[in-house]
């Protein structure tokens, strides 16, 4: 390709992402009116918290748990270099519930739920279901956009709760039963360090920022993907990806805006 | 419903049913058993209305200029080559497009209104069956009959079990009733799709390609459950398709469409003697199935020597 | 079957919630917290180092309150700090507050060291003796330059 033909179609396709974002933010706003109709059918609701909440759970605890005894682990050998193993439980405690709950739960999360979010609304798409129901004088979005935005930005926080949670149980499995770091010392510390408006609820705050966007881009690229089996192939993968990408964008935002001040 | 409804026997209560549905219309209209010095105030003859419609994606138009009245209780065939636009026909009839020039008329009201409850009420008087079926795939074949009414009317579950076991018996499904739609056939399930259709006894019941792809028995089954379904409810049908035989058996009136460069027209409009009579080089070569007339076996080319040289 | 998913979401719920309760009870300061009662004192600085706001405040090394807000005095040209205590501890009127520094790098606090006095500080009294925050610079120069620490006692 010549040079201009190069930059012709980059141009292409950042006007192409441009109106793509203009599509999201308009399904956005069109499912957040129609929240309070949504909210008087609580048992699809519910059905949809069960779907990605109670199936994530195993991968969600699994991970955690992971996560802190890694943390306990790497944690106590950088604090013994400067003799404050002590200070263990703070540090697993602070990068569990500021950022790696919230962050590493979204992430996971879109990858398990926001792909099948994607795919069954895809296929949905593909299979003219969405098409039926709008003849049938259901509105799609009142009835299958609607209830899953719910149960995602309903699922995410307790997601990231229950993350942070096993993570810490993780570092005191780590550090205090198995290394021997002092468990006084350690649940002290933390509790003295670990601010529960600072830390916790930015953490939750946030947690529920990342459900917003992993669930609503999920949403999003099922909608709009193209009805063909490549097409909901390609909006699959483009949720993983986009939503990876704002979970990360979106935390950087936030921590600023909320960690500053100290 | 404070009442006992299970008391009432099983045809009063299909009755008591449909004249429940249709409470917001004159009596006199729904039982036929009006003298003509009490007829009902004039209504719109016309189940729908096109007029002047055009339609296209971007650039390419896909319709062109049609105009078409459907009059109430018939049932209209739109056939037409593949491709020529009769989907898109169904698409602009329920709403879910909207034309670039003219206007869309159903039971007389305009349809691009632009408010969505109008635009709802006047669908949940549509039934619309898709070519595929386009069953809910996570609910079973009674649950996917169920699902209109549970949308839409507020009914006991007692009630509501006995009119969608009647409606798949209508369509002679009752016994697939507890089954998913993976587990039946292709051409049961659109039987499904079509009880699910007149789950609210629409007024207008609109097909797109219902025989397409089934063996002589279901096509035989299927054209005779169209035609029995229209007169029993009382309803105006549009069934778009390409298959001939059968559906001049049934059909009171034939449309068919020609395509051509600025969009698919109307070439032909009467009822199927008339058609088989018509001297329209397309309508003759559509019948008769001809290799030679307006649609070439060719696609345009190159001259052949040019390929082979 | 409904009432199975029913039944598992509010599994799912209140495991959720038991977690945010652990995190807010065990790992954060919530319970050691503001739910006992407080009196207020203030003392003022002529330099509080590193000190933040919900810092500790420490006597013989136990923690007794938190640093509730710093101010700039204006008047006196000095650091006002205002210590809420819990109200169960009472200090003698000549107690003084120290700012001192937790372990080699770590934060600043507020240690207190009672007085002798038989009367104790009552809410909004102010500390008399006060010592400012010894910074890095004013050790390092005190070691170079073998001068006496610069200890000004408030008035």
């Amino acid at each position: 390709m010549k040079p201009i033909d190069r930059i012709a179609s980059l141009g292409a396709s950042v006007i192409g992402g441009v109106v793509s974002l203009g599509a999201y933010a308009r399904l956005c706003a069109l499912v957040v009116t129609r929240l309070p109709r949504v909210l008087r059918r609580p048992s699809l609701v519910s059905s949809q918290v069960h779907f990605l909440g109670n199936y994530s759970l195993l991968i969600v605890l699994i991970s955690g748990l992971f996560v802190g005894l890694v943390l306990g682990l790497q944690g106590y050998y950088t604090l013994r270099r400067y003799g404050s193993e002590e200070a263990l439980g703070l540090l697993v405690a602070l990068s569990l519930v500021r950022e790696l709950g919230p962050v590493v739960t979204a992430l996971l999360f879109a990858g398990r739920a926001g792909t099948s979010l994607t795919a069954e609304i895809g296929l949905m798409k593909a299979g003219e279901q969405l098409a039926a129901l709008e003849a049938m004088a259901v509105n799609p979005v009142e009835r299958i956009l609607g209830p899953r935005f719910v149960g995602g930005l309903v699922a995410m926080p307790l997601l990231a709760a229950l993350f942070s949670a096993m993570g810490v149980l993780g570092g005191w499995l780590v550090g205090v039963v198995l290394i021997g770091v002092d468990a006084g010392a350690f649940w002290s510390q933390m509790s003295e360090g670990v601010d529960f408006w600072k830390d916790i609820v930015n953490g939750v705050v946030k947690s529920a920022v990342f459900g917003f966007a992993v669930t609503s881009i999920a949403l999003y690229m099922g909608y709009s993907c193209r009805p063909t089996p490549e097409g909901v192939s390609k909006a699959t993968t483009a949720t993983v990806v986009a939503g990876s990408l704002a979970v990360l964008g979106l935390d950087f935002v936030l921590t600023a805006l909320m960690f500053s001040a100290d | 419903m404070a009442f006992e409804f299970k008391a009432i026997p099983l045809p009063q209560r299909v009755l008591f049913w449909s004249l429940w549905q249709r409470h917001d219309r004159p009596l006199a209209t729904i039982l036929p058993m009006s003298s003509p010095a009490t007829a009902p105030p004039a209504r719109n003859p016309n189940a729908l209305r096109f007029d002047g419609v055009r339609f296209g994606y971007g650039s390419r138009p896909i319709v062109d200029r049609l105009s078409l009245d459907v009059y109430r209780g018939e049932l209209l065939a739109i056939m037409g080559g593949s491709g020529v636009g009769k989907t898109t026909l169904l698409r602009l009839m329920s709403g879910l497009v909207e034309p670039s020039h003219g206007s869309i008329e159903i039971f007389g009201e305009p349809l691009q209104t632009t408010d969505q409850e109008s635009l709802y009420a006047i669908r949940k008087r549509i039934g619309l069956l898709f070519q595929f079926g386009a069953l809910f795939t996570d609910l079973s074949c009674f649950e996917n009959v169920a699902f209109p009414l549970r949308e839409h009317a507020n009914l006991s579950e007692g009630i509501l079990r006995d009119l969608v076991l009647l409606k798949l018996e209508a369509v002679g499904l009752r016994g697939a009733a507890n089954l998913m739609p993976s587990e039946v056939s292709g051409g049961m399930a659109r039987r499904v799709a079509l009880a699910r259709a007149i789950a609210l006894d629409p007024e207008l019941i609109l097909y797109d390609e219902p025989f397409a792809g089934l063996d002589p028995i279901s096509l035989g089954v299927t054209a005779r459950l169209i035609r029995r379904l229209n007169d029993a409810l009382g309803a105006t049908s549009i069934v778009v398709t390409h298959d001939v035989a059968e559906t001049f058996a049934i059909a009171d009136r034939v449309a068919v469409l020609a395509p051509s460069d600025s969009g698919a027209r109307l070439v032909a409009l009467g009822s199927p003697q008339e058609l088989r009579q018509s001297s329209d080089p397309y309508v003759k070569q559509f019948l008769a199935g001809d290799e030679s007339g307006p649609v070439r076996f060719h696609m345009s080319a190159a001259p052949i020597e040019d390929d082979f040289t | 079957m409904q009432k199975t998913v029913n039944l598992l979401v509010g599994t799912f719920v209140l495991l959720g919630l038991a977690a945010l309760l652990f995190l807010s009870l065990r790992v954060s300061n919530l319970a050691s917290g503001s739910s006992s009662s407080s009196y207020q004192l203030v003392a003022y600085f002529d330099d509080i180092g590193g000190l933040k706001p919900r810092a500790a405040v420490r006597s013989a090394g136990v923690l007794v309150g938190r640093v509730s807000s710093i101010q700039f005095d204006d008047k006196r040209y000095q650091a006002l700090v205002t210590l809420e205590i819990d109200s169960s501890v009472a200090f003698p009127k000549d107690s003084s507050a120290q700012i001192l520094t937790a372990g080699l790098l770590g934060e600043k606090y507020v240690g207190l060291l009672p007085g002798a006095e038989e009367q104790a500080l009552k809410d909004k009294d102010r500390i008399q003796l006060t010592q400012s925050a010894l910074g890095l610079e004013n050790v390092v120069s005190q070691f170079l330059y073998n001068r006496d620490p610069a200890n000004t006692a408030a008035k």
